[in-house]
Protein backbone atom coordinates (compact mmCIF):
# COMPACT_ATOMS: atom_id res chain seq x y z
CA UNK A 1 0.00 0.00 0.00
CA UNK A 2 3.01 2.30 0.44
CA UNK A 3 3.63 2.44 -3.30
CA UNK A 4 -0.08 2.98 -4.03
CA UNK A 5 -0.02 5.90 -1.59
CA UNK A 6 3.03 7.43 -3.24
CA UNK A 7 1.74 7.21 -6.80
CA UNK A 8 -1.74 8.54 -5.95
CA UNK A 9 -0.28 11.48 -4.04
CA UNK A 10 2.05 12.17 -6.96
CA UNK A 11 -1.07 12.27 -9.17
CA UNK A 12 -2.57 14.87 -6.82
CA UNK A 13 -4.99 12.60 -4.96
CA UNK A 14 -4.75 12.83 -1.15
CA UNK A 15 -4.43 9.51 0.67
CA UNK A 16 -4.55 8.10 4.14
CA UNK A 17 -4.08 4.48 5.04
CA UNK A 18 -3.80 1.65 7.52
CA UNK A 19 -0.36 0.23 8.33
CA UNK A 20 -0.06 -3.34 9.61
CA UNK A 21 3.75 -3.47 9.56
CA UNK A 22 4.96 -0.22 11.07
CA UNK A 23 8.58 -0.82 10.10
CA UNK A 24 7.67 -0.86 6.40
CA UNK A 25 5.62 2.34 6.56
CA UNK A 26 8.22 4.19 8.62
CA UNK A 27 11.02 3.10 6.31
CA UNK A 28 9.20 4.27 3.16
CA UNK A 29 8.45 7.76 4.64
CA UNK A 30 4.88 7.97 3.39
CA UNK A 31 2.07 10.49 3.86
CA UNK A 32 -0.68 9.79 6.42
CA UNK A 33 -0.72 6.25 7.75
CA UNK A 34 -2.29 4.92 10.92
CA UNK A 35 -0.49 1.93 12.37
CA UNK A 36 -2.70 -0.66 14.06
CA UNK A 37 -1.59 -3.51 16.29
CA UNK A 38 -3.99 -6.00 14.69
CA UNK A 39 -2.94 -9.31 13.10
CA UNK A 40 -2.27 -9.66 9.38
CA UNK A 41 -5.57 -10.22 7.60
CA UNK A 42 -7.51 -8.10 10.13
CA UNK A 43 -6.78 -4.41 9.39
CA UNK A 44 -9.92 -3.17 11.15
CA UNK A 45 -9.45 -5.19 14.31
CA UNK A 46 -12.10 -7.86 14.71
CA UNK A 47 -15.15 -9.22 12.86
CA UNK A 48 -18.55 -7.87 13.90
CA UNK A 49 -16.95 -5.15 16.03
CA UNK A 50 -18.56 -2.29 14.11
CA UNK A 51 -17.76 0.41 16.69
CA UNK A 52 -14.05 -0.52 16.71
CA UNK A 53 -13.94 -0.70 12.91
CA UNK A 54 -15.53 2.73 12.69
CA UNK A 55 -13.07 4.26 15.17
CA UNK A 56 -10.13 2.89 13.18
CA UNK A 57 -11.52 4.22 9.89
CA UNK A 58 -12.42 7.62 11.31
CA UNK A 59 -9.02 7.98 12.99
CA UNK A 60 -7.29 7.21 9.69
CA UNK A 61 -9.50 9.69 7.82
CA UNK A 62 -8.94 12.40 10.42
CA UNK A 63 -5.26 12.40 9.46
CA UNK A 64 -6.44 14.52 6.51
CA UNK A 65 -7.09 17.33 9.00
CA UNK A 66 -3.51 17.35 10.25
CA UNK A 67 -1.10 20.04 9.19
CA UNK A 68 2.45 19.14 8.34
CA UNK A 69 3.67 16.42 6.08
CA UNK A 70 4.92 15.11 3.80
CA UNK A 71 5.38 12.19 6.21
CA UNK A 72 2.84 11.33 8.89
CA UNK A 73 2.63 8.04 10.80
CA UNK A 74 0.49 7.70 13.89
CA UNK A 75 -0.33 4.77 16.17
CA UNK A 76 -3.92 3.68 16.85
CA UNK A 77 -4.19 3.50 20.64
CA UNK A 78 -6.40 0.41 20.97
CA UNK A 79 -5.76 -3.31 20.66
CA UNK A 80 -8.28 -5.73 19.17
CA UNK A 81 -10.54 -7.42 21.70
CA UNK A 82 -9.48 -10.93 22.68
CA UNK A 83 -10.72 -13.53 20.21
CA UNK A 84 -12.25 -15.59 22.96
CA UNK A 85 -14.40 -13.49 25.24
CA UNK A 86 -13.87 -14.89 28.72
CA UNK A 87 -16.75 -12.82 30.09
CA UNK A 88 -19.32 -14.38 27.76
CA UNK A 89 -21.14 -17.59 28.44
CA UNK A 90 -19.78 -19.16 25.30
CA UNK A 91 -17.38 -22.07 25.76
CA UNK A 92 -13.84 -21.71 24.49
CA UNK A 93 -13.51 -22.87 20.90
CA UNK A 94 -12.34 -26.34 20.13
CA UNK A 95 -13.01 -28.55 17.16
CA UNK A 96 -15.85 -30.93 18.02
CA UNK A 97 -14.30 -33.79 16.08
CA UNK A 98 -11.02 -35.50 16.87
CA UNK A 99 -9.48 -36.82 13.69
CA UNK A 100 -7.26 -39.88 14.01
CA UNK A 101 -3.59 -39.00 13.81
CA UNK A 102 -2.03 -40.67 10.78
CA UNK A 103 1.32 -39.01 10.23
CA UNK A 104 2.65 -41.89 8.15
CA UNK A 105 -0.38 -42.32 5.91
CA UNK A 106 0.42 -42.55 2.22
CA UNK A 107 -1.30 -40.36 -0.35
CA UNK A 108 -4.24 -42.67 -1.10
CA UNK A 109 -4.90 -43.12 2.63
CA UNK A 110 -4.78 -39.32 3.01
CA UNK A 111 -7.46 -38.95 0.32
CA UNK A 112 -9.74 -41.37 2.17
CA UNK A 113 -9.03 -39.68 5.49
CA UNK A 114 -9.72 -36.22 4.05
CA UNK A 115 -12.99 -37.33 2.43
CA UNK A 116 -13.98 -38.81 5.78
CA UNK A 117 -13.18 -35.48 7.46
CA UNK A 118 -15.53 -33.72 5.04
CA UNK A 119 -18.35 -36.08 5.97
CA UNK A 120 -17.75 -35.57 9.68
CA UNK A 121 -17.53 -31.79 9.37
CA UNK A 122 -20.52 -31.38 7.07
CA UNK A 123 -23.07 -30.78 9.89
CA UNK A 124 -20.83 -28.10 11.40
CA UNK A 125 -20.43 -26.48 8.01
CA UNK A 126 -24.21 -26.39 7.64
CA UNK A 127 -24.52 -24.76 11.06
CA UNK A 128 -21.93 -22.18 10.03
CA UNK A 129 -23.86 -21.33 6.88
CA UNK A 130 -27.00 -20.71 8.93
CA UNK A 131 -25.11 -17.89 10.66
CA UNK A 132 -22.77 -16.64 7.93
CA UNK A 133 -22.70 -15.66 4.30
CA UNK A 134 -22.17 -18.14 1.50
CA UNK A 135 -19.05 -17.55 -0.59
CA UNK A 136 -18.94 -19.78 -3.68
CA UNK A 137 -15.71 -21.72 -4.34
CA UNK A 138 -13.35 -19.66 -6.51
CA UNK A 139 -11.97 -22.75 -8.27
CA UNK A 140 -15.41 -23.76 -9.53
CA UNK A 141 -14.77 -27.25 -8.17
CA UNK A 142 -16.44 -29.25 -5.39
CA UNK A 143 -14.46 -30.01 -2.27
CA UNK A 144 -14.56 -33.74 -3.03
CA UNK A 145 -13.18 -33.14 -6.55
CA UNK A 146 -10.46 -30.97 -5.05
CA UNK A 147 -9.38 -33.66 -2.61
CA UNK A 148 -9.28 -36.36 -5.29
CA UNK A 149 -7.34 -34.10 -7.69
CA UNK A 150 -4.83 -33.02 -5.06
CA UNK A 151 -4.49 -36.70 -4.16
CA UNK A 152 -3.63 -37.50 -7.78
CA UNK A 153 -1.04 -34.73 -7.82
CA UNK A 154 0.43 -35.91 -4.51
CA UNK A 155 0.90 -39.37 -6.00
CA UNK A 156 2.70 -37.92 -9.02
CA UNK A 157 -0.19 -38.59 -11.43
CA UNK A 158 -1.17 -36.21 -14.22
CA UNK A 159 -3.69 -33.55 -13.10
CA UNK A 160 -7.05 -33.69 -14.87
CA UNK A 161 -8.90 -30.52 -13.86
CA UNK A 162 -6.53 -27.78 -15.08
CA UNK A 163 -6.76 -26.64 -18.69
CA UNK A 164 -5.47 -23.95 -21.06
CA UNK A 165 -7.93 -21.42 -19.70
CA UNK A 166 -6.97 -22.13 -16.12
CA UNK A 167 -3.44 -23.54 -15.87
CA UNK A 168 -2.45 -25.87 -13.07
CA UNK A 169 -0.86 -23.24 -10.81
CA UNK A 170 -3.97 -21.04 -10.95
CA UNK A 171 -6.51 -23.83 -10.49
CA UNK A 172 -4.51 -25.41 -7.69
CA UNK A 173 -4.01 -22.14 -5.80
CA UNK A 174 -7.74 -21.40 -5.81
CA UNK A 175 -8.60 -25.03 -5.05
CA UNK A 176 -6.30 -25.11 -2.01
CA UNK A 177 -7.93 -21.86 -0.81
CA UNK A 178 -11.40 -23.31 -1.33
CA UNK A 179 -10.57 -26.45 0.60
CA UNK A 180 -8.92 -24.61 3.49
CA UNK A 181 -11.79 -22.11 3.63
CA UNK A 182 -14.33 -24.92 3.76
CA UNK A 183 -12.60 -26.56 6.71
CA UNK A 184 -12.25 -23.23 8.54
CA UNK A 185 -15.89 -22.34 7.91
CA UNK A 186 -16.91 -25.72 9.31
CA UNK A 187 -14.67 -25.19 12.33
CA UNK A 188 -16.49 -21.95 13.05
CA UNK A 189 -19.81 -23.76 13.15
CA UNK A 190 -18.75 -24.93 16.61
CA UNK A 191 -19.92 -22.68 19.47
CA UNK A 192 -17.24 -20.31 20.71
CA UNK A 193 -15.06 -18.07 18.62
CA UNK A 194 -11.76 -19.57 17.55
CA UNK A 195 -8.90 -17.13 17.23
CA UNK A 196 -7.15 -16.82 13.88
CA UNK A 197 -4.15 -18.68 15.30
CA UNK A 198 -6.28 -21.46 16.79
CA UNK A 199 -8.07 -22.04 13.51
CA UNK A 200 -4.84 -22.06 11.50
CA UNK A 201 -3.16 -24.45 13.92
CA UNK A 202 -6.16 -26.75 13.91
CA UNK A 203 -6.26 -26.97 10.12
CA UNK A 204 -2.54 -27.36 9.50
CA UNK A 205 -1.73 -29.59 12.47
CA UNK A 206 -4.86 -31.77 12.76
CA UNK A 207 -6.34 -32.50 9.38
CA UNK A 208 -5.60 -34.95 6.60
CA UNK A 209 -6.74 -32.23 4.19
CA UNK A 210 -3.75 -30.11 5.16
CA UNK A 211 -1.37 -33.06 4.96
CA UNK A 212 -2.67 -33.81 1.49
CA UNK A 213 -1.99 -30.23 0.33
CA UNK A 214 1.52 -30.49 1.79
CA UNK A 215 2.10 -33.85 0.05
CA UNK A 216 1.09 -32.28 -3.28
CA UNK A 217 3.39 -29.31 -2.67
CA UNK A 218 6.29 -31.67 -1.95
CA UNK A 219 5.62 -33.44 -5.24
CA UNK A 220 5.30 -30.23 -7.26
CA UNK A 221 8.62 -28.66 -6.31
CA UNK A 222 10.02 -30.89 -9.08
CA UNK A 223 7.44 -29.82 -11.69
CA UNK A 224 8.62 -28.61 -15.12
CA UNK A 225 6.58 -25.37 -15.03
CA UNK A 226 8.26 -22.58 -12.99
CA UNK A 227 4.94 -21.06 -11.85
CA UNK A 228 3.87 -24.41 -10.43
CA UNK A 229 7.17 -24.69 -8.57
CA UNK A 230 6.73 -21.15 -7.24
CA UNK A 231 3.25 -21.99 -6.00
CA UNK A 232 4.48 -25.18 -4.33
CA UNK A 233 7.38 -23.43 -2.62
CA UNK A 234 5.63 -20.24 -1.54
CA UNK A 235 1.87 -20.40 -1.52
CA UNK A 236 0.50 -23.82 -0.67
CA UNK A 237 1.68 -24.25 2.93
CA UNK A 238 2.46 -21.37 5.33
CA UNK A 239 6.14 -21.01 6.13
CA UNK A 240 5.61 -21.84 9.77
CA UNK A 241 4.24 -25.31 9.02
CA UNK A 242 6.68 -26.41 6.30
CA UNK A 243 9.14 -28.06 8.68
CA UNK A 244 6.37 -30.28 10.07
CA UNK A 245 4.41 -30.99 6.90
CA UNK A 246 6.81 -30.68 3.97
CA UNK A 247 10.41 -30.68 5.27
CA UNK A 248 11.79 -31.00 1.75
CA UNK A 249 10.57 -27.44 1.01
CA UNK A 250 12.90 -24.71 2.23
CA UNK A 251 10.89 -21.69 3.48
CA UNK A 252 11.37 -18.61 1.28
CA UNK A 253 12.27 -15.51 3.28
CA UNK B 1 3.64 1.94 22.54
CA UNK B 2 6.33 -0.59 21.72
CA UNK B 3 5.45 -1.65 18.22
CA UNK B 4 8.42 -3.98 17.92
CA UNK B 5 6.68 -6.17 20.48
CA UNK B 6 3.78 -6.53 18.06
CA UNK B 7 6.01 -7.60 15.22
CA UNK B 8 7.58 -10.08 17.62
CA UNK B 9 4.14 -11.68 18.04
CA UNK B 10 4.19 -12.74 14.39
CA UNK B 11 5.67 -16.24 13.89
CA UNK B 12 9.44 -16.20 13.41
CA UNK B 13 9.66 -17.13 9.72
CA UNK B 14 6.85 -14.76 8.76
CA UNK B 15 8.56 -11.96 10.72
CA UNK B 16 11.86 -12.59 8.93
CA UNK B 17 10.04 -12.56 5.61
CA UNK B 18 8.34 -9.24 6.38
CA UNK B 19 11.53 -7.58 7.55
CA UNK B 20 13.38 -8.73 4.43
CA UNK B 21 10.99 -6.88 2.10
CA UNK B 22 12.25 -3.98 0.03
CA UNK B 23 10.92 -0.80 1.67
CA UNK B 24 13.21 1.96 0.44
CA UNK B 25 11.79 5.49 0.42
CA UNK B 26 10.86 7.02 -2.92
CA UNK B 27 12.97 9.88 -4.28
CA UNK B 28 10.14 12.40 -3.93
CA UNK B 29 7.65 12.80 -1.12
CA UNK B 30 4.38 14.15 -2.56
CA UNK B 31 1.72 15.45 -0.16
CA UNK B 32 -1.61 16.29 -1.80
CA UNK B 33 -4.10 18.55 -0.03
CA UNK B 34 -7.89 18.88 -0.12
CA UNK B 35 -10.91 20.44 1.62
CA UNK B 36 -12.15 19.73 5.14
CA UNK B 37 -12.90 16.05 5.80
CA UNK B 38 -16.63 16.78 6.02
CA UNK B 39 -16.53 17.95 2.39
CA UNK B 40 -14.48 15.09 0.96
CA UNK B 41 -15.55 12.29 -1.35
CA UNK B 42 -13.87 9.11 -0.09
CA UNK B 43 -12.88 5.92 -1.91
CA UNK B 44 -11.36 2.73 -0.50
CA UNK B 45 -8.39 1.00 -2.12
CA UNK B 46 -7.65 -2.47 -0.78
CA UNK B 47 -4.73 -4.77 -1.55
CA UNK B 48 -6.61 -7.82 -0.26
CA UNK B 49 -7.39 -9.29 -3.67
CA UNK B 50 -11.13 -8.63 -3.24
CA UNK B 51 -13.62 -8.64 -6.08
CA UNK B 52 -17.23 -9.42 -6.85
CA UNK B 53 -17.90 -13.14 -6.98
CA UNK B 54 -18.66 -12.95 -10.72
CA UNK B 55 -15.42 -11.08 -11.56
CA UNK B 56 -12.24 -12.76 -12.77
CA UNK B 57 -10.09 -14.10 -9.95
CA UNK B 58 -6.70 -12.49 -9.38
CA UNK B 59 -3.74 -14.46 -10.73
CA UNK B 60 -0.81 -15.59 -8.60
CA UNK B 61 1.25 -12.57 -9.70
CA UNK B 62 -1.10 -9.82 -10.83
CA UNK B 63 -0.75 -6.08 -11.37
CA UNK B 64 -4.34 -5.59 -12.52
CA UNK B 65 -7.15 -4.11 -10.45
CA UNK B 66 -10.84 -4.73 -9.90
CA UNK B 67 -13.57 -2.14 -9.54
CA UNK B 68 -15.97 -2.43 -6.61
CA UNK B 69 -19.20 -0.43 -7.04
CA UNK B 70 -19.90 1.96 -4.18
CA UNK B 71 -23.41 0.59 -3.69
CA UNK B 72 -22.29 -3.05 -3.46
CA UNK B 73 -23.67 -5.37 -0.82
CA UNK B 74 -20.49 -6.27 1.07
CA UNK B 75 -21.50 -9.93 1.11
CA UNK B 76 -21.06 -10.08 -2.68
CA UNK B 77 -17.28 -9.86 -2.27
CA UNK B 78 -14.81 -12.71 -2.35
CA UNK B 79 -11.03 -12.85 -1.93
CA UNK B 80 -8.51 -14.48 -4.30
CA UNK B 81 -5.26 -13.19 -2.81
CA UNK B 82 -2.30 -15.44 -3.56
CA UNK B 83 -0.69 -15.36 -0.11
CA UNK B 84 -1.34 -18.22 2.29
CA UNK B 85 0.32 -16.34 5.15
CA UNK B 86 -2.48 -14.25 6.67
CA UNK B 87 -5.81 -14.95 8.33
CA UNK B 88 -8.89 -15.12 6.09
CA UNK B 89 -11.37 -16.50 8.61
CA UNK B 90 -12.17 -13.00 9.85
CA UNK B 91 -12.94 -11.74 6.34
CA UNK B 92 -15.23 -14.69 5.76
CA UNK B 93 -17.16 -13.74 8.88
CA UNK B 94 -17.32 -10.00 8.22
CA UNK B 95 -16.21 -8.24 5.02
CA UNK B 96 -15.96 -4.95 6.90
CA UNK B 97 -12.96 -6.31 8.80
CA UNK B 98 -10.98 -5.91 5.55
CA UNK B 99 -13.13 -3.59 3.45
CA UNK B 100 -15.09 -1.25 5.74
CA UNK B 101 -17.70 -0.12 3.22
CA UNK B 102 -20.56 -0.14 5.73
CA UNK B 103 -18.48 1.90 8.19
CA UNK B 104 -17.69 4.39 5.43
CA UNK B 105 -21.41 4.75 4.66
CA UNK B 106 -22.07 5.37 8.36
CA UNK B 107 -19.44 8.13 8.43
CA UNK B 108 -21.09 9.73 5.38
CA UNK B 109 -24.54 9.48 6.99
CA UNK B 110 -23.15 11.11 10.14
CA UNK B 111 -21.59 13.97 8.21
CA UNK B 112 -18.01 13.04 9.15
CA UNK B 113 -17.13 12.75 5.46
CA UNK B 114 -18.85 14.43 2.51
CA UNK B 115 -19.76 11.38 0.43
CA UNK B 116 -18.85 7.83 -0.55
CA UNK B 117 -17.22 7.40 -3.96
CA UNK B 118 -19.13 5.80 -6.79
CA UNK B 119 -16.39 3.18 -7.19
CA UNK B 120 -13.71 1.62 -5.00
CA UNK B 121 -10.67 -0.34 -6.12
CA UNK B 122 -8.88 -3.58 -5.30
CA UNK B 123 -5.36 -4.85 -5.94
CA UNK B 124 -3.74 -8.17 -5.11
CA UNK B 125 -0.79 -7.02 -3.04
CA UNK B 126 1.66 -9.90 -3.36
CA UNK B 127 4.39 -10.91 -5.76
CA UNK B 128 5.36 -7.47 -7.09
CA UNK B 129 7.85 -4.77 -6.17
CA UNK B 130 6.68 -1.23 -5.27
CA UNK B 131 7.70 0.44 -8.56
CA UNK B 132 5.86 -2.18 -10.65
CA UNK B 133 2.44 -0.87 -9.59
CA UNK B 134 3.03 2.65 -10.98
CA UNK B 135 1.10 2.32 -14.27
CA UNK B 136 -1.82 0.58 -12.52
CA UNK B 137 -1.98 3.43 -10.02
CA UNK B 138 -1.89 6.04 -12.78
CA UNK B 139 -4.96 4.40 -14.31
CA UNK B 140 -6.76 4.24 -10.96
CA UNK B 141 -5.87 7.89 -10.30
CA UNK B 142 -7.53 8.83 -13.60
CA UNK B 143 -10.70 6.97 -12.64
CA UNK B 144 -10.70 8.54 -9.16
CA UNK B 145 -10.44 12.02 -10.67
CA UNK B 146 -13.38 11.28 -12.99
CA UNK B 147 -15.39 10.40 -9.87
CA UNK B 148 -14.19 13.64 -8.19
CA UNK B 149 -12.66 11.67 -5.32
CA UNK B 150 -10.42 13.78 -3.10
CA UNK B 151 -9.64 11.26 -0.35
CA UNK B 152 -8.54 7.64 -0.64
CA UNK B 153 -8.17 5.28 2.30
CA UNK B 154 -5.60 2.58 1.59
CA UNK B 155 -6.20 -0.74 3.29
CA UNK B 156 -3.62 -3.53 3.43
CA UNK B 157 -4.28 -7.08 4.49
Amino acid sequence: MGAASHYLEAAGIPTTGISLVREHTASMQLPRFLWVSFPLGRPFGAPHEAALQKRVLQTALELFERPGGPVLLEDFPEDAPADTDASSNQPAWSCPIAFPAAPDADESELVSAALNELRQLEPWHEIHLEQARVIPPASGTTKEQIIREIGRIAQGDKPTLADAERPLHEWLRLACDDLRNWYLDAAQGQPGRGSADQLQDWFWRSTAGARLIAAAASQLIHHHEPMVVMLARRAMVPREYLAELAPEIEPTI
Amino acid sequence: MDYMVRLAEIPKLEREHLLAKECEPFESRPWALGPALSKRRVALLTSAGLHRVQDKAFSMVDLSYRVIPGDIDADELTMTHSSVHFDRSGFREDVNLVFPIDRLRELAAGGVIGSVARYHYSLMGAGWLPHQIESTMREIARLLREDEVDAVCLVPV
